[in-house]
């Protein structure tokens, strides 16, 4: 399975951009598109009403809609009854108000959508040829797609802690025996090999299921960003930005979208630049007179992007 | 009747030596086990942490070392005392 990210800034026309990359490689494979965006608009591009489960949109292609609230909602409460069964236990720690900052605290949207992204592509292995993604803007997205590797580094470490702390525990019991832990009337074991240890077999299931997106994320076989820009300046030093971090995530770049295209020379100058500076083929769109809603103008819009050139 | 009070004896002096052979392994067990947790919430009190998504899949099997660290938290003002208590009979 292959996957393409559209990102770019907020009202660039990644939406659009997205519907008319999944329609043309839906000509020859059995493509999804999904929409991470929290604000929702690939439904009306097809006209298509979308939601949470995949809707066949036309033959070979399918859409959805995350609902991103609901993702978190789900995300929170799943949390929030492992920790409240545990720490009914420990009445020093007030659970109830740590719950409430993390349903507070910065990230969440991005925890969220990782998690859904990550059930997503889980879900459709074996489905769908390629899957689509039309990411949020830029910023958010950058955050999520660098959240696989920043986890894994901190997993190396925690798993590294949570060894030493196995061992010890371990030449403890062999020379006093089994050990106890009990508090509030419960009794705890305490667990001395990696196997028998929740928090390490949570941790490398964890990462496990984190390192199969980085490895996806970073394999150009099948994986590819696409990025869409404006032909003005703010959207190209956006656009260079968003690069910088895609490289250092290792992520396979494939063409530049330049949507909205009028052809002045200002334009065609910041065109050359953008094609230099990011060393990028350019796919250009042309403004176009009526708004790209509906099948037949995603089919004509999806022309201008030349997928079979530069897609693996 | 001697012979059961001096295998008694035996045994609590090997268990005496058990334990003093421990103690420093446990004194860093409990060092250990209050980092984890540390690092897991350390960014409500400004020390970096992982993300917090792996903060929340963790939170619900770390209860023990929540517990040690808020024992830990409240020995701190005594932390000399614990420290020398491992070099004193």
């Amino acid at each position: 399975m292959k996957v393409i990210f559209v990102v770019g800034k907020g009202g660039v026309g990644k939406t659009t951009c997205a519907a008319a990359v999944a329609f043309a490689v839906s000509k020859d494979h059995n493509t999804l598109i999904v929409s991470l965006d929290p604000a929702h608009n690939l439904g009306d591009v097809f006209t298509t009403p979308l939601s949470g489960k995949a809707a066949k949109v036309k033959e070979n292609l399918w859409g959805l809609e995350v609902d991103m609230e609901g993702a978190i909602k789900i995300y929170l409460e799943e949390s929030s009854r492992k920790l409240k069964d545990m720490y009914s236990y420990l009445k020093a720690i007030n659970i109830e108000g740590y719950l409430d900052t993390i349903r507070l605290s910065p990230g969440i949207e991005e925890y969220a959508t990782l998690e859904a992204m990550q059930r997503i592509i889980s879900e459709s292995e074996g489905k769908f040829e390629i899957m689509v993604f039309d990411t949020p803007p830029t910023g958010l997205t950058l955050r999520v797609l660098a959240l696989p590797k920043v986890s894994l580094i901190w997993g190396e470490k925690l798993v590294k802690l949570r060894k030493e702390i196995l061992s010890k525990r371990l030449a403890i019991e062999k020379i006093e025996g089994e050990k106890k832990f009990v508090l509030e009337g419960k009794e705890f074991k305490l667990s001395t090999r990696e196997e028998k240890d929740e928090v390490m077999q949570e941790l490398l299931s964890y990462m496990k299921k984190v390192g199969k997106i980085e490895e996806l994320q970073t394999d150009a076989k099948r994986c590819m960003v696409m990025p869409v820009m404006n032909p003005d300046r703010l959207s190209l030093f956006e656009t260079r930005r968003a690069f910088d971090t895609l490289e250092k995530l290792a992520m396979p770049i494939g063409a530049i979208v330049v949507n909205k295209f009028s052809g002045k020379d200002d334009e065609n100058k910041l065109i050359t630049r953008a094609e230099s500076e990011l060393g990028r083929p350019i796919r250009k769109i042309p403004l176009l007179e009526g708004e790209p809603v509906g099948m037949e103008a995603i089919a004509k819009f999806s022309r201008y992007l030349k997928v079979e050139e530069w897609l693996p | 009747m001697k012979f059961q009070s001096v295998w008694r004896l035996l045994k609590d002096f090997g268990g005496g030596l058990r334990s003093r052979s421990t103690e420093y392994i446990e004194f860093e067990l409990r060092e250990m086990e209050n980092i984890f947790p540390l690092l897991l919430v350390g960014s409500f009190v400004g020390i970096p942490s992982p993300p917090s998504n792996i903060s929340i899949k963790l939170m619900p099997y770390v209860v023990r070392e929540m517990y040690v660290m808020g024992r830990r938290a409240g020995d701190m003002d005594d932390v000399a005392g614990e420290v020398f208590g491992l070099f004193i009979d």
